[in-house]
């Protein structure tokens, strides 16, 4: 098990820098646009949004492990434009409630969305988006076979592009101003927009 | 034309405009020969004039513009000219899926330019050093004029511009905007770095830039072509053409352009600013009216701060009654400085940097033209 926790890890440190790439365009603007402006809070921040990640993982590695050889690429890549859809949507509707709390309905909808979690959220649903790495990991677990190692493989995977993730808290200290709150909001109201664009053309 | 209070005597005005000549001459024409050096001189010595008229006047606006103007479509018909050379079309050819890099696409596309860079520094590449040498140039303009690029230097700048004064008096006025609105352009460019990161694509050419309307380069599926085509045309003639046609705001600059919130960013490395006297300032707003890219709020004016977004293109400073509003240098060592001493730097450095810049295409269109006239 621990051969398979390390070689997790080795494949997540080796690709981190894509899943950065990844993870950075939804992490970032939240980061601004929450404007919690101390590297406590936003250390919170980014850890909730990495145990949405870490649940995603280890529950993608089980059931992947778990159905093994019967679970064909094809079909994560459908559940992989479903969960990009729905992550733009998340972000997008945060956004927009949060940087219009004037607005009526935002208000309301603010009231009713668990806009609390948004960062667990988030982790979960960037978790399942299906990258280039997350394929050769999933391709390798089909290989391995078995729940249990699919988990143990993930929580490695987790670990090595988790450290890559710890540098985008240098964010914080731009947090603090009105300025940068809103214009996270605004990125990410065009990041959002610009995934459902990808989403929709299929890409 | 009432002069200004700004206005210099001749005298120093002809010897700050020859000092320029000599200076771009002197930087730019070396490389240079025959009709190709001739149209060099002829333009330093245009320059020169414009110049002169600036430091005589005092009023920066209607020169800057000239100049500014004639760079910007210079630069155009340079673009489509080498693209006739290289491609034998000046529109969209199927067979280039190449994107060229601007100014504006580097800023967009820096975090990509970083791990390009880590990887040639890595692998020991040297030949692919070369956006990192581009890096230092702009590295170095940015010292010198930061955010003054934006109304010197930039051909987007000068293309609004130019259809901003079309009109004598806008005819749909707009002073403010809603809250936040004027930060857009840094919304774009954290969205732009982010995307091109993930997407290993320089995402602004390939959606916003308005130029690639009549080129190549597209993604060749046909859905995604149009919509690129699509991007490409509303944001070209809404935010270049018809918004500043209508209000004389520079739309592009003010809500799209990322490079611009860019270099205000980068920019406060420069010394120089634009301040406002809170002893002679009157509160009349002239200078928010007049200002093409939203850069005084009304809350901002009566604190007499200037936006970070200001591009030192001199509009307010000649509008403003009380002569309120000027350029100044921070930082301790100019402390001491009087406030024409800081106008006649930056004049000087802005003229100096615009000017090295257009002397890249400007005098070869002049040739082309001539050539062209002379059968
Ligand atoms: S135009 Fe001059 S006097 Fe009027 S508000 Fe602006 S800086 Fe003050
Ligand atoms: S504040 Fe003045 S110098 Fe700055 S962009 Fe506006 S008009 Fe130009």
């Amino acid at each position: 098990m621990i051969r398979i926790l390390l070689e997790g890890w080795l494949l997540g440190l080796s690709t981190g820098p894509y899943c950065l790439g990844a993870c950075a365009p939804f992490l970032v603007p939240f980061l601004l646009a929450e404007g919690a402006g101390t590297l406590r809070r936003n250390v919170a921040l980014v850890s909730e949004f990495l145990l949405g990640r870490l649940v995603a993982y280890l529950a993608f590695g089980a059931a992947v492990g778990w159905v093994g050889e019967t679970l064909k690429p094809h079909l994560s890549q459908h559940l992989a434009s479903a969960a990009l859809v729905v992550t733009s949507a998340v972000m997008i509707l945060y956004a927009v409630v949060k940087g219009l709390p004037q607005w009526k309905l935002c208000a309301l909808t603010a009231r009713r969305l668990p806009m609390r979690r948004v960062p667990f959220l988030l982790g979960v649903l960037i978790g399942i988006n299906v990258c280039p790495p997350f394929l050769v990991a999933m391709a390798r677990i089909i290989q391995l076979g078995g729940a249990a190692t699919g988990a143990v493989f993930f929580l490695g995977f987790f670990a090595g592009t988790t450290l890559l993730t710890v540098p985008l808290l240098v964010v914080s200290p731009f947090t603090r101003s009105q300025r940068a709150q809103r214009i996270g909001t605004l990125a990410a109201i065009l990041i959002g927009a610009w995934f459902l664009l990808t989403a929709w053309l299929g890409r | 034309m009432k002069l200004h209070q700004a206005a210099l005597p001749t005298r120093t005005s002809v010897v700050l405009a020859t000092v320029l000549f000599l200076a771009l001459v002197g930087l730019t024409a070396g490389a240079a020969n025959g009709e190709r050096l001739i149209a060099r001189i002829v333009w330093a010595g245009m320059i020169a004039v414009m110049a002169g008229r600036v430091f005589v006047t005092g009023r920066i606006s209607r020169w800057r513009s000239v100049f500014f103007i004639i760079l910007a479509w210079a630069f155009i018909v340079q673009f489509k000219a080498t693209l006739i050379g290289l491609t034998g079309s000046a529109f969209i050819t199927p067979d280039i899926q190449e994107v060229p890099y601007c100014h504006i696409a580097i800023a967009s596309s820096f975090l990509n330019h970083l791990y390009q860079q880590y990887l040639a520094f890595m692998s020991g590449a040297w030949r692919q050093w070369s956006p990192l040498t581009w890096g230092v140039v702009w590295l170095g303009v940015t010292l010198v004029l930061g955010q003054a690029w934006c109304s010197w230097a930039c051909f987007y700048g000068g293309l609004d511009n130019g259809f901003a004064l079309l009109r004598r008096k806008p005819l749909v006025k707009w002073v403010w905007l809603p809250k936040g609105v004027r930060d857009l352009p840094a919304a774009i460019l954290i969205a732009m770095l982010l995307l091109s990161l993930v997407t290993l694509k320089p995402i602004f050419c390939l959606w916003v830039c308005p130029l690639k309307l009549g080129t190549g380069f597209l993604e060749p599926d046909q859905l995604t072509r149009k919509l690129q085509l699509l991007s490409f045309a509303t944001i070209g003639i809404v935010f270049l053409v018809v918004l500043p046609w209508l209000t004389k705001k520079r739309a592009f600059c003010g809500l799209i352009c990322p490079f611009g919130a860019w270099q205000a960013f980068v920019g406060r490395l420069n010394p120089y600013r634009v301040q406002i006297q809170p002893d002679r300032c009157t509160q009349c707003q002239r200078c928010i009216v007049v200002c093409p890219t939203f850069a005084i709020e009304r809350e901002g004016l009566k604190q007499h701060r200037v936006l970070p977004y200001c591009n030192r293109c001199g509009e307010c400073m000649d509008a403003c009654p009380t002569d309120a509003i000027g350029y100044s240098l921070v930082g301790k060592p100019f402390a001491s400085l009087p406030p024409k001493t800081a106008r006649i730097a930056f004049l000087l450095s802005a003229w100096l940097i615009g000017g090295a810049v257009s002397m890249w295409f400007v005098p070869e269109v002049m040739v082309k033209l001539w050539r062209w006239v002379a059968g």
